[in-house]
């Protein structure tokens, strides 16, 4: 006969051997656990979680054991997931964007040559309807650009339109513009991209002027990395679309 | 000598690569996929890159750890069983023990960098090469760390320690640099901080360099030098690694093993 495997319990005393004051230990540790958890998980919970300040560039290159490359993206991973919280997403507006561009800037000098910086400036964050957190965004592109012309004068375009539409200042757009157009011939640059202020001087829409642009960019064959490209031409088609919705209810005769 | 020490290579090598080192691997190259694919869920642009680069770096400390665990278990198990020393009665120096050692570990080393090489090699030739040879090279010089500490303490968990230790000191350099940097402005006059000083550069110097070890970061570049990075940590790996068989072999040859 199999002999069941609690059996070996028999040669144990029983439970209501235990001591009371054993017994009033256990419960006493089992409810503080408990209550410690709630309240641990209660005041982390509906309380946001704002960014902290990030630490200069070397001492994350340094505690990177020599894969600073891979860890700056993985920071930016982790930054750009600070949005979602306990499984909510929060509004950019309750990001603290100082902070954010102070991150972003750090990252940038951990891997001068990834565009990851610029593209959540330009694509993510500086999307905002909040004209002081775009100008920031814009700020971040700008000293970007600065580092090297030629690898990013794609986001500093972006920047131009970010200026315009989402800080609404019309005279920032046109000094980034006119930052493209000031470039010396070394830097090579589209026509267009050099024109920039055209676009800014247009009367275009916001839609209308992403399109063109967007268009300019995928045109361009600059844009080499799969990721991007598929993003870009979902935003194309996305604005296409408002485009197409907006003519037609502007045309749409007026019911009486 | 080389007669004896192929047969004593090919005794140990049985010891050592068996089922359960493969069944390991395959469970940590899973591993690697799933979180390289979680990783590039994640990044809105260079996914693929960047997944890449986290498989081979999950999979560089994956291996160093199996390899230091490895070698040091396989050692301390010929301590404790008596092994050791029947083969040390048998007309073997303690040389061909050495060598023999060296191959078997070399073996390892190239299985396990053939390994961290596969997820690579699927998407970039060029990368996965360069990564499969790099890892080899930094397989050996963890190994060896392994063997030091292994015949030096003699007690397993202290050995892996030691090993894992003088590998991390060696990847951390730039973390003492940089705390010996800041701490310099407030402390650079004081002759403590400057003996201080001295002997970080004293132990850094006798640590493997960073060309040392397989180079993460070229995995993420546009145009990448694999030939000069390998050259560069050949060279250091070559030098190191006599450094430390002279080490192992002036610490063995003085220990009494019943010979």
């Amino acid at each position: 006969m199999v002999r069941p495997i609690w059996s070996a319990a028999r040669s144990e005393r029983p439970w209501k051997e235990l001591p009371t004051g054993l017994w009033l230990f256990l419960i006493a540790a089992l409810l503080l656990q408990l209550g410690s958890q709630v309240w641990v998980h209660g005041a982390t919970e509906s309380r946001f979680r704002s960014i902290e300040a990030p630490h200069d560039a070397d001492s994350y290159r340094a505690l990177s054991l020599g894969s600073d490359r891979l860890w700056s993206y993985l920071l930016l991973i982790r930054l750009q997931l600070h949005d979602a919280q306990k499984g909510r997403f929060v509004s950019y507006r309750a990001l603290d964007y100082g902070r954010l561009a102070d991150w972003l800037l750090a990252l940038q000098r951990m891997n001068p040559d990834s565009d990851y910086p610029a593209f959540l400036a330009a694509r993510v964050y500086g999307q905002i309807d909040d004209p002081e957190r775009a100008r920031q965004m814009v700020e971040v592109i700008r000293r970007i650009f600065a580092q090297n012309p030629q690898r990013y004068w794609r986001r500093m375009t972006e920047a131009v339109l970010i200026a315009k539409y989402r800080a609404k200042d019309l005279p920032l757009a046109l000094e980034l513009a006119d930052a493209l157009y000031r470039q010396p011939k070394t830097v090579s640059l589209p026509r267009w991209a050099r024109d920039m202020k055209l676009i800014v001087l247009d009367e275009m829409g916001e839609d209308e002027a992403a399109l063109r642009l967007i268009g300019s960019l995928l045109n361009s064959g600059e844009i080499t990395d799969p990721d991007e490209k598929r993003f870009l031409l979902d935003r194309m088609s996305k604005l296409q679309q408002e485009l197409s919705n907006t003519r037609h209810l502007g045309s749409a005769p007026d019911v009486k | 000598m080389v007669a004896q020490t192929i047969a004593l290579f090919r005794f140990q090598l049985i010891g050592i690569v068996n089922r359960r080192l493969l069944v390991s691997l395959l469970m940590l190259l899973l591993l690697a996929f799933l979180g390289g694919r979680f990783v590039a869920s994640l990044a809105l642009i260079d996914s693929e890159a960047v997944a890449l680069a986290a498989e081979a770096d999950f999979l560089r400390y994956a291996l160093v750890l199996m390899m230091i665990v490895g070698i040091s278990a396989w050692i301390a198990r010929d301590y404790e069983s008596g092994q050791l020393e029947r083969l040390l009665a048998m007309p073997l120096t303690r040389l061909h023990y050495l060598l023999a050692l060296f191959a078997v570990m070399s073996v390892l080393a190239a299985l396990l960098g053939a390994a961290a090489a596969l997820p690579l090699l699927a998407v970039n030739a060029g990368a996965g090469l360069y990564w499969g040879m790099a890892m080899f090279l930094e397989l050996l010089l963890a190994g060896q760390l392994a063997v030091l500490a292994i015949l030096s303490l003699e007690r397993l968990p202290q050995a892996i320690l030691l090993a894992l230790g003088l590998y991390l000191l060696s990847k951390l350099g730039p973390v003492i640099d940089l705390a010996l940097r800041h701490s310099s402005r407030y402390f650079s006059d004081e002759a403590g901080f400057r003996i201080g000083q001295q002997l970080f550069t004293l132990i850094r110097s006798l640590l493997p360099g960073d060309a040392a070890f397989a180079q993460n970061n070229l995995l993420l570049m546009t145009q990448p030098d694999w030939a000069t990075a390998l050259f560069a940590q050949f060279t250091q790996t070559l030098i190191y690694l006599l450094f430390l068989q002279a080490v192992i072999l002036a610490d063995f040859y003085r220990k009494e093993l019943g010979r």
